[in-house]
């Protein structure tokens, strides 16, 4: 098998197909009313995603990450258009298909399909392996004579017997569910998945086996894939790109080596940080200590929206957002004052 | 010195005799004073039923202690009668467990809830003085402003303040013993890591004996002495927290540490094991964690590899880890490549 690890992706020369992207969001926002009334226009906002632009190379993982509340979630759902953007472009293949109608949404569902935490509530109960992965063939108008060898192939990708094909979700454990979810997201060959908190209700051991079948399934496909997540650890292990999100904005996004091995904007340092390592005496850094909470997105602050736990924040923090800024290493960072 | 908590040998039935299904198996370990006790292991694995059973929450039936004994300070809690046992829990024994919100009365405001708990243990405070001290606990577990916020109610606050608000009541009277049972899964990583802090400072203002159950080995790392290694019901490994997580013995534990992402490590570096804990209803044969191992024999299916001391500080359960010189060693014939 032809198996290419994100690793030794960081080491090669990248090429122009893959330094293409497939899939570009450019000032995507995203705004919940909080007081819908019979009449009249809702006054109370919640800003979820506020002005969010990046993009996902081909072959490439970007993932998001983020604390509850940083519309990490939403801007997954946005792109999939489950929800619609209140403004913004998805780039997509060239055409924008942030506010395309139903109808036209029928091919890019095609192309951008997602995958959920739980399985359990993302499998239906009563349906068999069989009739779950052929649903979305049935859908999308897969020829009939073609079902039967895609389950195969898909239960192979997935590392499941095929003899599971008749079995219900409830006999499968967590891991082996989420499997099933992944082939059934996979069946009609998309171009882009995005994974929400994929392995976030899996045990560790679990856990480390989707990682790698989700790298190895990368490798042989050339999917593209959006990772949500916020588990740092994870993130690093199989992200080429990450973008930090902090109450519905970006704080710094870069290549994942870049990002992680020198953070620029304090959020995500203190993020970083206070993961907890595994080894004492190697981490003798000095640990960074967030004060209080994340603010309501519905009342976020003014200025920068990270300057009330920022043990940086100036005058000038409280009074202008600071613009999202590039280096010539596509590291991008959203601070006055970063490292 | 006498333990805290004292497990020894201890068993934990579920189902009727003779078709009953066993969720702790042998499990033997003690807390002493002030020290911090690492219990770590997957879903599945005992570690919070073994806490449970042990200070006698577990309903029975069908739940039943069908071996082993605890120990708290010294006196059998097994031979006991429950209201005395319950005084104890209620006193000695602070709670904190993974989702705050249940565990606080969504009708009472905080004050009353923290004061409540010291009121039942001690009749002759009387409300006012409790409430005052509620007020103490408060800002003690790093809460600004505390005597207004002690007139609201759960539902006002953040995941991270209503866990400030479990613990300011797990150490209302002075525990002997803490137990945070996944106390910080629910919370975000920037805020895992004050409420962490938090019970640090209130271990050590108590000086209490403290047990935390987690599934995640660096926050395990960052907060424990000592860990207690849990696989399918049975402890595996046992022993000073950093020895264990530099030096596992056991191939379970390594398999453990080598499967979890960290910040230092590459995707080359995880390695997951195959295939998944095992249900109580399959429990394998011999040493449970045989069908997964990567140095299983034929006689891991068969026996089940005893739980011994190997050097001074380490308790294996393993037919081929070997004392030496330096501590121990694992020593097999050849890994099956997964």
């Amino acid at each position: 098998m032809n198996h290419i690890s994100s690793q030794e992706k960081g080491f090669r020369v990248v090429t122009d197909e893959e330094m293409r992207e497939v899939l570009r969001v450019e000032g995507l926002t995203k705004h919940f009313a909080i007081d819908k009334r019979l009449f009249g226009q809702p006054r109370k906002w919640v800003q979820a995603v506020d002005n969010v632009t990046f993009g996902v190379r081909g072959r490439g993982t970007l993932a998001i990450v983020g604390e509850s509340g940083s519309g990490k979630t939403t801007v997954g759902r946005t792109i999939a258009r489950l929800l619609k953007p209140s403004s913004g472009r998805i780039l997509f293949d060239g055409n924008d298909i942030a506010q395309i109608d139903e109808r036209s949404l029928r091919g890019v569902r095609k192309e951008i399909q997602m995958v959920f935490q739980n399985p359990n509530a993302s499998l239906n109960p009563r349906m068999t392996v069989r009739q779950l992965l052929c649903e979305p063939l049935i859908v999308h108008q897969w020829p009939k004579e073609e079902h039967r060898p895609r389950i195969e192939e898909l239960l192979e990708t997935v590392g499941l017997p095929h003899s599971y094909v008749d079995r219900y979700p409830h006999e499968f454990s967590g891991g082996q569910r989420q499997r099933i979810a992944i082939a059934r997201a996979l069946a009609i060959r998309p171009k882009v998945i995005i994974f929400d908190e994929p392995v976030s209700a899996l045990d560790v051991s679990v856990q480390a086996q989707i990682i790698q079948l989700l790298d190895r399934i990368q490798a042989d496909t050339g999917l593209a894939s959006i990772f949500i997540s916020h588990d740092l650890s994870v993130v690093r292990a199989i992200s080429d790109d990450v973008v930090v999100l902090y109450l519905g904005k970006v704080m710094e996004a870069g290549p994942s080596r870049e990002l992680f091995g020198s953070p620029r904007h304090p959020y995500t340092q203190a993020l970083i940080s206070a993961v907890p390592k595994m080894h004492k005496r190697k981490s003798q850094d000095a640990r960074i200590v967030l004060k209080g909470d994340l603010p309501s997105p519905a009342n976020p602050p003014s200025g920068c929206r990270f300057r009330t736990r920022c043990w940086k924040a100036q005058d000038i923090c409280a009074t202008k957002a600071p613009e999202l800024e590039g280096d010539a290493k596509r590291h991008f960072v959203a601070c006055h004052f970063p490292n | 010195m006498v333990p805290t908590l004292s497990i020894k040998d201890l068993t934990v039935s579920f189902g009727k005799p003779g078709r009953e299904l066993l969720a702790v198996n042998g499990v033997t370990y003690d807390v002493q004073p002030g020290e911090t006790l690492g219990v770590v292991g997957e879903s599945g694995s005992g570690k919070s039923v073994t806490l449970l059973a042990a200070l006698g929450l577990l309903p029975s039936p069908p739940a039943r202690i069908s071996r082993g004994s605890v120990e708290f300070q010294g006196r059998d809690l097994a031979r006991m009668d429950a209201k005395k046992v319950r005084q104890i829990r209620g006193k000695d024994v602070g709670f904190i467990f993974q989702e705050p919100l249940t565990s606080l009365n969504p009708v009472m405001t905080i004050g009353d809830q923290i004061a409540e708990a010291i009121v039942v243990h001690d009749q002759n405070i009387g409300w006012q003085k409790a409430r005052a001290r509620a007020v103490e606990l408060m800002s003690l577990v790093g809460m600004p402003d505390p005597e207004r916020l002690a007139k609201q109610y759960p539902h006002e606050f953040s995941g991270g303040m209503r866990q400030r608000i479990v613990i300011a009541i797990a150490i209302a009277n002075n525990p002997k013993l803490l137990i945070a049972d996944e106390p910080t899964t629910a919370l975000d990583v920037t805020v895992q890591a004050q409420i962490l802090d938090v019970i640090r400072e209130a271990q050590e203002k108590t000086g209490a004996a403290t047990i935390l159950v987690s599934h995640d080995l660096g926050v395990i790392a960052q907060m424990a002495s000592k860990i207690v290694v849990m696989y399918a019901g049975r402890v595996m490994e046992a022993g000073d927290a950093e020895d264990v997580l530099e030096n596992p013995l056991h191939p379970y534990t390594a398999a453990l540490i080598e499967c979890a992402p960290t910040m230092e490590s590459e995707l080359k570096d995880i390695h997951p094991i195959p295939g998944q804990s095992p249900s109580l209803m399959e429990m394998p044969s011999g040493c449970p964690f045989h069908p997964r191992c990567r140095y299983r024999q034929d006689v891991c299916a068969s026996r089940v590899p005893a739980y011994r001391a190997i050097g001074s500080d380490r308790h294996v359960a393993c037919h081929f880890v070997e004392e030496t010189a330096e501590g121990g060693r694992l020593v097999v014939p050849a890994a099956i490549d997964a």
